[in-house]
This record gives structure tokens, C-alpha cells and sequence, in this order.
């Protein structure tokens, strides 16, 4: 009697802790953190909430940038999308729009609302106000210099590494070197499309190539104040020969060796590849960091990310939580210092760690005053980037197109391509 | 008399074949549904397009078709894939002809482990031989770290420069696609008789005479089919291209496949997408039926 009392005990233990187990949410929450750092303090904050919250658990699921759009959106199209995933604030809000995205203005409190500028939430944000991710990290579009190789050429940056067009175009035509056989061995400056060193021009000059309608409607009307800053660019490589065609495609690692090397005296980037130049020249290169002063204002490219919830997801009240906690103050810091970037929080980017002289941060934190989202807020960028303006750039860039042609052919399939998508 | 003989034949063997239908049902609803249903729900969608102000699909007709023949991205890729196809192809043939011939060769020493050695790439995922390439081939990889030891001053950039990108893959392709083509036509070699090649060596025919004349014809069977598998294959592959370049600088290689997949799960257009797929199944059927063609005869 005694023995199976025992038994009974046990049995109804067991099932009292499956059912508790059972009654556990578990969050799948998809990121792209790569950089070892950036990782490991990823994993200690879902540690963290894992065991503060032993009700609602997260299970991390990694993958590569370059894979995670497919990988969402597939995710998205049959129907076992994660509760939980981080990407770039302009695709949070292309799946809000495509209904992909949990519109997240119930569970943001006034505090957040507050803390995170306007233009950040305009990114992420679409025409009726919903709110499809919050914005997390950002960064500062610079332009990295050898520090000997500038010296060499007896060039002086300006203390507050503000240059100009033409100061810049200066810079790139003396840093270029060529041997006795006219290859070049030092490119003065490497700018690759995908960086959109172009978009930034085009903004600083109060260019317009995608403009919006009162009607709602998008069409590419290339100015000629963004024809001024398109031709700029593309004069580095087509007249001037002092930036490689490599700017249409690069390989990270090879334009990190290149500039450990001195085969780029100069290249544009975002600034958490300090992280990189550090890691791979071990303090022994000189460099510096400057930024392009704009003719009529000034504009660098933010490329700012977000967190946003899958509206597919059977938890968006837990999913809430946890992204409440991920993008918090505290955890905003720890990451964005983690992955050499910048919180967007106002409260986090107030930590003097982002301001400190080491490691170049004061240098990359004073241009966050000009930091924009220069990519336009539309539906289908890339899209309309690589399939329509990218392909035309890219015959100018080898010389099978002038400029002027290139850029009505633009403006005429990329008129195609936005009524293809019902923008027009 | 024969044809009548051939009639009765046929008449029998419908009549046994019968009695298995019920027992290749299954099979066959399995088929529809993993093979079938995709195609016409695929198929489906070049019917459609995504208006992003409205927030959905609408019916659009042949919209998708039309705009493919506006589309120059269409055209260059339409040609990258003929380029990687043929040249491929022509490539895996010739050398894997040659390997197979020593391979077969009586003289060779450590045949056997030299034939196991051919298999390898065959055993390794095609991701991971793109990543290999890939590595091979980066500005400081060890192909231009090899060019720059014996004296090359300035190595091209394989992977970044358009003339070189789509052929940087193609190299990969090969290497990857070898050890089939290798092992298909060792299998046909193994299969010619020696005294043929005897005879015709009295014949005074010579070593490049009695390949053409005498081996080639011989298996010609297997030469047909495995240049059609391999151009299929070839013409459908995705992950070289699409680990080693992306389909670029711009669009310098860029293949069918990776254009109807960045159209599709990139850029938010799945009809478009799915009329590239179209046209690369109306490629396709054309190998397929020639390969139908050769294994019904």
C-alpha cells in the first residue's frame, strides 16, 4: 500500500512538472549579431532572461545577414516564422507592410517612445502610424584613411575630419600611385555601391532620385542636383581613375587586407569596422577616420536596425516583454558597444563609453548629429536599387555607358519596376 | 507477322500491368503532391503581381512575360547561363574523357585508389565547394597569394571584377561536376572491348583515330546521357553563383536561377520570379526530352 502510494506520488510529481514545463512559452528569436563579441553578449542577455523568466523562454537562432531576408521571408511564407527577429529598420517595416510584421504601438510605453528620436520611429513606421520593429542600433558612414599614406602625399586633414567634394577628390587623386608600367598600386579611395557613399552625396546636396507624390505614389525623377553628386562618384572611377571598379562588388576581408596593405589609401564604411581594423592590423597601422562635408548640408548614413515581432507569432504578449528587454538601456549599451555601433536610445547613447577617445569613438560619435536613414522610405528599395539604378551605374562604371544615357535608362525602368509594384 | 506478333505482346503486358495500378497509387498521390502540386501553385504565380499600395496580389495576365523581355538584367542572365552551361559542360567532358581514359588504362599504378580519389568532390556538399572556391579566389586567397610568389605584381580581382567573376565560377563548377562525368564514362569505357581497339590499331589506325572512330561511337550512349544530365543540372545549379558572387559585380554573374530567387525572396516579387522559372523549365524540357529520348531507345 505504502509502495504504491510511493508510485502514485511520484507519477503525479512527474506530471505537475511536465505540465508546468508544457506551460512554458519558448520564443524563437532570430538575429544576425556575427562578431564574437557581439554574440557572446547576445547569448549572457537571453541568459539572462532565460533565467529570470523561466515561463517564457528564448531560444537564439543565428543567421548571417545575408541569408536572414530569405530566411524571414520564406519563414513569413510558410507559416513558421520566429516569435522574435532583429534586421535592418527598412525591412522590419517592408514586412509590416506586407502584414509579416505585429504592428507594436500597444506594447511601446511613453518612456521608449521618448527615448528614441523621431527618425528613427519614421523608419520604422508606415503611413498610418504603425509601428512595425524598435529601432536598436545605428552607425556613422566614414571614410577610413592611412594615416602614413596621407602623410607621405603631404596631405593634411582638417582637425575636425570634415572634408569637402573637392577636398575629397584632392585626397583621392594624390593618394593614387601608379608603377612604371601605369597599373595602379595605391587606389586613393575605395567607396563600394552597397555602402551608398552615392546616396549620402545625393542628400548633401539636397538631390532627389526617388520622390514621393502627394497621391502616395513613387517615381524616380533624378535632379540635377543628384545628377551633380551621382557624376561626382562615378568621375572617381570613369575620369579621374582613382577608385577601383571593385566599388560595384568587393570582399570584406579583401578590402580590410587591401588597406593593411596600401592598396587603399582611403575607403568608405561604416564605423564598426574599427573593430575589424584593430583586430586585423593589431595597432600597427596609423589611421583615421573623416567625413564628407556636404556642399548645401550635411548627411551620413545611419542604417539603423530594429526589433520587431512576427505577427504570426502565438506569443506577442511574451514576445513584447522580451524585446522590451533586449532594447532597454542597459542592453542597447551593452550591444552596441559589443558590435562597435551606436544605441539609438537617447539614455544609452549618453554613456561616456560611447564618447571616449579610445578606439576612435568620440571621433565616430560627433557626425551621429548628421546621421540619416539616406536609403527613402519606400516599399522595395533594394529591389528598385539593384534591379533598376544599380545595373545602369554599373555600365558607366566600366565604360560601356555615359552618364546621361545610363541615367534616363534608370529613370525609365525604374518607372517600370515601381508601377510592377504598385507604387505608381 | 512480326507486327501482329508485337500487337499480342503489347496486349498481354497491359493486361499484367494492370494489377499493379492499385499498388502504384500511393506512389503516385505522393508524387502529385511533392512534385505536382508545387510546379502548378508555382506555375500559378507568374499570373500575379504584389501592389504594395494596396497591400496585395492582383491578377495581371501575361504582365510578368511581357516584362521579362524589357528586362536587360533577364537577357544577361539568359546569357550567363548559356555561357556557364555550354562551357561547363564542354569542360567537365573534355578532361573528365581524359581522366577517364588513364583511369581505365591497364598501365596506370594505384588505379583503384585513384579511382576512389576521383569521387571526393562528388562527396562534398556544393555550398561548401563554393565556400572553398570562394576562399581559393578572395584577393588575398591562396590562388593570388600563389600568382604573387611567382611574380605577378598586381593578381586579378577573381571574384570582384566582371570579366572574371561568372568564369572564377565556372572554374568551380567544373571542379565540382568532374567526378560524375568522370566515373559515367569510365563505367563506358570499362564496357569497350579490347579486341575492337586491337583491330583497329592492325588497321593502322592511330591512338587519336581509334578514340574518335572507334571508343567514342561505341559509347555514345553514355556520352548523350550524361552530357544532357550534366547540362541540366548545370543550367538549374544555384549554390556556386550564389555563395561565390551573388550574381555579381552588378549583374556580371548573373545565372537564371539566382535571378528568379533574388526576384522572388529579395525583392518581394514572386510572379516575376516564378515567369524566370518558367522559362527556365521550357530550357530544360528540351534536355529532358532529348534524355527521354535517349533512354527510350
Amino acid at each position: 500500500m505504502r509502495r504504491s502510494v510511493q508510485v502514485l506520488g511520484g507519477v503525479a510529481a512527474i506530471l505537475i512538472l511536465a505540465a508546468a514545463a508544457t506551460s512554458a512559452v519558448t520564443l524563437q528569436f532570430v538575429t544576425p549579431v556575427w562578431q564574437s563579441d557581439t554574440v557572446d553578449v547576445m547569448d549572457e542577455i537571453v541568459a539572462e532572461w532565460n533565467a529570470a523568466h523561466p515561463d517564457i523562454q528564448v531560444e537564439v537562432i543565428s543567421i548571417a545577414w545575408e541569408n536572414i531576408d530569405d530566411f524571414l521571408l520564406t519563414s513569413f511564407q510558410g507559416g513558421a516564422a520566429p516569435d522574435v527577429f532583429h534586421e535592418d529598420s527598412v525591412v522590419s517595416y517592408e514586412y509590416g507592410v506586407m502584414g509579416y510584421a505585429e504592428p507594436l504601438n500597444k506594447y511601446l510605453d511613453a518612456a521608449t517612445l521618448a527615448d528614441i528620436p523621431e527618425k528613427n520611429w519614421a523608419g520604422v513606421k508606415d503611413d498610418s502610424g504603425n509601428i512595425y520593429g524598435v529601432p536598436f542600433l545605428q552607425e556613422t558612414l566614414v571614410i577610413f584613411y592611412n594615416k602614413a599614406l596621407l602623410a607621405a602625399a603631404g596631405i593634411v586633414p582638417p582637425a575636425d575630419g570634415m572634408v569637402t567634394w573637392a577636398e575629397l577628390r584632392d585626397y583621392a587623386i594624390r593618394l593614387t600611385t601608379r608603377n612604371a608600367a601605369g597599373q595602379v598600386t595605391t587606389w586613393g579611395l575605395m567607396a563600394p555601391f552597397e555602402q551608398r557613399l552615392w546616396w549620402c552625396l545625393v542628400d548633401q546636396n539636397e538631390g532627389n532620385v526617388l520622390v514621393r507624390h502627394d497621391d502616395g505614389t513613387w517615381h524616380v525623377e533624378i535632379d540635377d542636383a543628384a545628377r551633380e553628386a551621382i557624376e561626382y562618384y562615378m568621375n572617381l572611377a570613369t575620369v579621374d581613375g582613382v577608385m577601383p571598379t571593385e566599388v560595384l562588388s568587393y570582399d570584406f576581408t579583401g578590402l580590410l587586407q587591401g588597406f593593411k596593405t596600401g592598396k587603399y589609401a582611403m575607403f568608405s564604411f561604416g564605423c564598426w569596422v574599427r573593430s575589424w581594423i584593430e583586430r586585423l592590423t593589431k595597432n600597427q597601422l596609423d589611421w583615421g577616420m573623416l567625413q564628407v562635408k556636404g556642399p548645401k548640408r550635411n548627411v551620413t548614413e545611419t542604417d539603423p536596425q530594429a526589433i520587431s515581432i512576427s505577427s504570426g507569432s502565438k506569443h506577442k504578449a511574451e514576445a513584447a516583454q522580451f524585446v522590451a528587454f533586449l532594447t532597454n538601456t542597459e542592453n542597447q549599451a551593452r550591444l552596441a558597444k559589443a558590435d562597435w555601433l551606436f544605441p539609438v536610445r537617447q539614455s544609452a547613447l549618453a554613456r561616456p563609453e560611447f564618447q571616449t577617445t579610445e578606439d576612435q569613438w568620440d571621433v565616430a560619435y560627433q557626425w551621429l548629429a548628421f546621421a540619416e536613414d539616406v536609403k527613402p522610405h519606400m516599399f522595395g528599395f533594394f529591389g528598385w536599387e539593384w534591379q533598376t539604378f544599380i545595373p545602369q551605374m554599373e555600365l558607366v562604371i566600366l565604360g560601356k555607358s555615359d552618364l546621361t544615357t545610363a541615367l534616363e535608362a534608370a529613370t525609365e525602368r525604374g518607372n517600370e519596376f515601381l508601377r510592377r509594384m504598385g507604387l505608381q | 507477322m512480326a507486327r501482329t506478333r508485337l500487337l499480342a505482346h503489347r496486349g498481354r503486358s497491359w493486361t499484367e500491368e494492370r494489377g499493379a495500378i492499385p499498388f502504384l497509387l500511393p506512389a503516385l498521390a505522393v508524387l502529385c503532391l511533392v512534385s505536382l502540386y508545387p510546379l502548378i501553385r508555382g506555375v500559378s504565380r507568374v499570373f500575379y503581381v504584389y501592389r504594395a499600395l494596396t497591400r496585395q496580389d492582383v491578377f495581371s495576365g501575361f504582365e510578368n512575360f511581357g516584362l521579362l523581355f524589357k528586362d536587360p538584367v533577364f537577357f544577361r542572365a539568359f546569357g550567363n547561363s548559356l555561357v556557364w552551361t555550354v562551357v561547363s559542360v564542354a569542360a567537365m567532358f573534355f578532361i573528365s574523357y581524359v581522366l577517364a581514359t588513364l583511369l581505365n588504362s591497364r598501365y596506370l599504378r594505384f588505379r583503384r585508389f585513384l579511382r576512389a580519389t576521383t569521387l571526393i568532390p562528388w562527396a562534398i556538399p556544393g555550398v561548401v565547394v563554393s565556400l572553398i572556391w570562394r576562399y581559393i579566389f578572395l584577393s588575398d586567397g591562396p590562388a593570388n597569394a600563389l600568382l604573387s610568389a611567382v611574380g605577378v605584381a598586381n593578381p586579378p580581382a577573381w571574384l570582384t571584377s566582371p570579366q572574371l567573376a561568372l568564369w572564377t565560377c565556372i572554374i568551380a563548377n567544373i571542379w565540382m561536376g568532374l567526378p560524375f562525368v568522370t566515373i559515367m564514362l569510365l563505367a563506358g569505357l570499362q564496357s569497350v572491348e579490347g579486341d575492337i581497339l586491337e583491330a583497329a590499331a592492325i588497321d593502322g589506325a592511330s591512338y587519336l583515330q581509334s578514340q574518335l572512330r572507334v571508343v567514342m561511337p561505341s559509347i555514345k550512349k553514355v556520352i548523350l546521357i550524361v552530357l544532357t544530365l550534366e547540362a541540366i543540372w548545370t543550367f538549374n545549379s544555384f549554390d556556386i553563383v550564389f555563395v561565390m558572387t551573388k550574381g555579381g559585380p552588378g549583374s556580371a554573374s548573373m545565372t537564371l536561377p539566382l535571378y528568379a530567387y533574388q526576384n522572388a525572396f529579395m525583392y518581394y516579387q514572386a510572379g516575376y520570379g516564378a515567369a524566370i522559372g518558367v522559362v527556365i523549365l521550357a530550357v530544360l524540357l528540351l534536355a529532358v526530352v532529348l534524355y527521354i529520348r535517349e533512354v527510350l531507345q
